[in-house]
């Protein structure tokens, strides 16, 4: 029990947010849960077509409501990348 | 010469989400009339004030992905809506072509010969509209604020600078489908995609006649072995966040304007009537089919297209040519081009806007081609106008009137503008041929003839 919300909150939240990028990326890619590696590289391991790279970035926007600013795709290298940017906004 | 009938129609409209609750609704006399979105005064001193709504639809339930409710404009999305409907009553068998792409094939039928004919008014202008704002005014939106923040503003002025500011609606960031949004035939591509469908594939722009036209299109290509089967018809998306396409037709004067007594406002060929109903938007789309492969399917036939023709008014963009002639001369060709003659005709699905002129030019027409026997109605007293959606709708509502030996009355008509039979009540007719017929900006005349196929 934490009244605070605090660290056991932001744990959840934080799990909740790598549960629901991963399933952003099952979605538009039509890959298995089980197959994404969180270091994997998008560009490389998981979405090496440009249209499937700009599809997975719409939907991530979609699915938290945000805008991920153009340069800042091209830095969100792995899936943890993008996680921890997400985390951070 | 081959013969071309209706296997399967499907909608999506103001009345309904598929075509069976449209045909009801329409029977029922039923109309989906509300007040146009209170922000759109906010950019606008709007004359009309009432327009025909969509329903809330749940594209995810239909079945469409969210990346494709992403990158479809709205009318996109209407019109596979309309089209997998009319495949399921057409009973044509589909199957995953690619889970990932969401994509299917019709099965035994050759993806060569199956074509595709849209027709619309505005293509994808909803999504051009609205992504157009971004540039327009996100960094203008960002400069006013930071003038707020920067300088000693007095509250009157901080108050008009935020007011401003909160009604410079863009989205977050320009789509990147944006390009294959807003391009008109996206309709006829989306279907070609969805459904890996090969043979012709067209959309045609012909504004407010477009989906007879496309209709027309289709019935030629399968009469000339072009194709064998086509899914054709027609869809607009008319709503933009500031109303700026109801203020197009508004301030052309065309759009209805008696709006104190909002259910009775859209009455076509009334003498009191005040022009046209806006409609949110809607899309039709009919399974056109050579006679002998859907009878050797199995196929359920709604009737048989035997005739279309078009005409031009080369007179004025926005108004008919005064004396119908050419209107005239698109129904004369549609019989001929049919085989039959105007006293073989017992329907007449009328183009029927509501504006002074058009109704009155298309009664002095109807009078002179066919006298005043034949049955007549107004989809649009019930719809609204769906600009290149309405000539499907209206192509739906004539086939399932020779199916079902029966057609919706003509509503708020009281006072009509011409002595025609205009169809006041529902009751069972006898109803052998049918022709629906559209008008469009531009000068554009379409007709399709369509004759009930005893079972």
């Amino acid at each position: 029990m934490n009244p605070d919300g605090g660290i056991e909150t932001q744990l959840v939240d934080s799990m909740n947010i790598e549960a629901r990028v991963v399933g952003v990326l099952c979605e538009i890619l039509f890959v298995e849960e089980a197959s994404i590696d969180l270091d994997a590289v998008i560009t490389e391991d998981l979405a090496p077509d440009s249209l499937d790279q700009m599809r997975l970035y719409m939907a991530l926007e979609d699915e938290f409501q945000d805008t991920i600013p153009e340069e800042k795709m091209e830095a969100l290298r792995t899936v943890r990348d993008i996680i921890k940017y997400i985390e951070t906004k | 010469m081959r013969r071309v009938v209706v296997t399967g129609a499907g909608c999506l409209s103001a009345l309904g989400g598929d075509a069976d609750e449209f045909w009801n609704r329409c029977l029922q006399g039923e109309s989906a009339v509300e007040s146009i979105p209170q922000r759109w005064t906010h950019y606008s001193d709007l004359k009309s004030r009432i327009w025909s709504p969509l329903p809330s639809t749940d594209f995810s339930a239909r079945g469409l992905t969210r990346i494709e409710q992403l990158q479809l404009d709205p009318a996109s999305l209407l019109t596979t809506c309309a089209a997998h409907e009319a495949i399921e009553k057409a009973q044509l068998v589909t199957e995953v072509k690619d889970k990932k792409g969401n994509v299917f094939h019709v099965r035994h039928i050759d993806p060569t010969q199956f074509g595709v004919f849209m027709g619309t008014g505005v293509g994808g202008l909803h999504s051009l509209l609205d992504n157009h704002c971004h540039p327009v005014l996100a960094r203008q939106k960002t400069a006013l604020k930071e003038l707020m923040d920067a300088s000693d503003l007095p509250e009157s002025a901080r108050a008009t600078i935020t007011s401003v500011v909160d009604r410079m609606h863009h989205p977050k960031r320009v789509n990147p489908f944006v390009a294959s949004m807003f391009m008109p035939n996206a309709l006829s591509a989306a279907l070609g995609i969805k459904f890996s469908l090969q043979g012709v594939n067209s959309t045609c722009a012909g504004a407010c006649a477009a989906g007879t036209i496309a209709l027309g299109n289709a019935f030629r290509a399968v009469r000339s072995g072009a194709a064998t089967i086509a899914l054709a018809g027609g869809a607009d998306y008319l709503e933009d966040y500031f109303g700026y396409i109801f203020r197009g037709f508004d301030v052309a004067g065309v759009l209805v304007q008696d709006y104190a007594s909002a259910a009775k406002a859209n009455r076509p060929f009334d003498k009191g009537r005040a022009g046209f109903l806006f409609s949110q938007g809607g899309a039709a789309v009919l399974v056109l089919e050579e006679f002998r492969h859907a009878v050797e399917r199995g196929a359920p036939i709604l009737a048989e297209i035997i005739g279309f023709a078009e005409s031009f008014d080369a007179h004025s963009m926005m108004s008919l040519e005064p004396g119908g002639e050419q209107i005239e001369r698109m129904i004369r060709s549609a019989l001929s081009d049919a085989g039959i003659h105007a006293g073989d005709v017992d329907y007449v699905n009328a183009h029927g806007t509501g504006t002074q002129n058009n109704d009155a030019i298309e009664a002095k027409v109807l009078r002179r081609v066919f006298g005043k026997s034949v049955l007549v109605n107004a989809t649009k007293s019930l719809t609204g106008h769906v600009i290149g959606g309405s000539g499907a709708l209206e192509a739906l509502i004539c086939a399932f009137s020779l199916k079902h030996q029966t057609t919706h009355a003509c509503l708020n008509l009281e006072d009509p503008v011409e002595d025609l039979n205009f169809v006041q009540s529902v009751q069972p007719r006898e109803l052998s041929v049918a022709i629906s017929q559209s008008f469009a900006f531009g000068g554009h005349n379409a007709g399709i003839v369509m004759r009930r196929l005893a079972q």
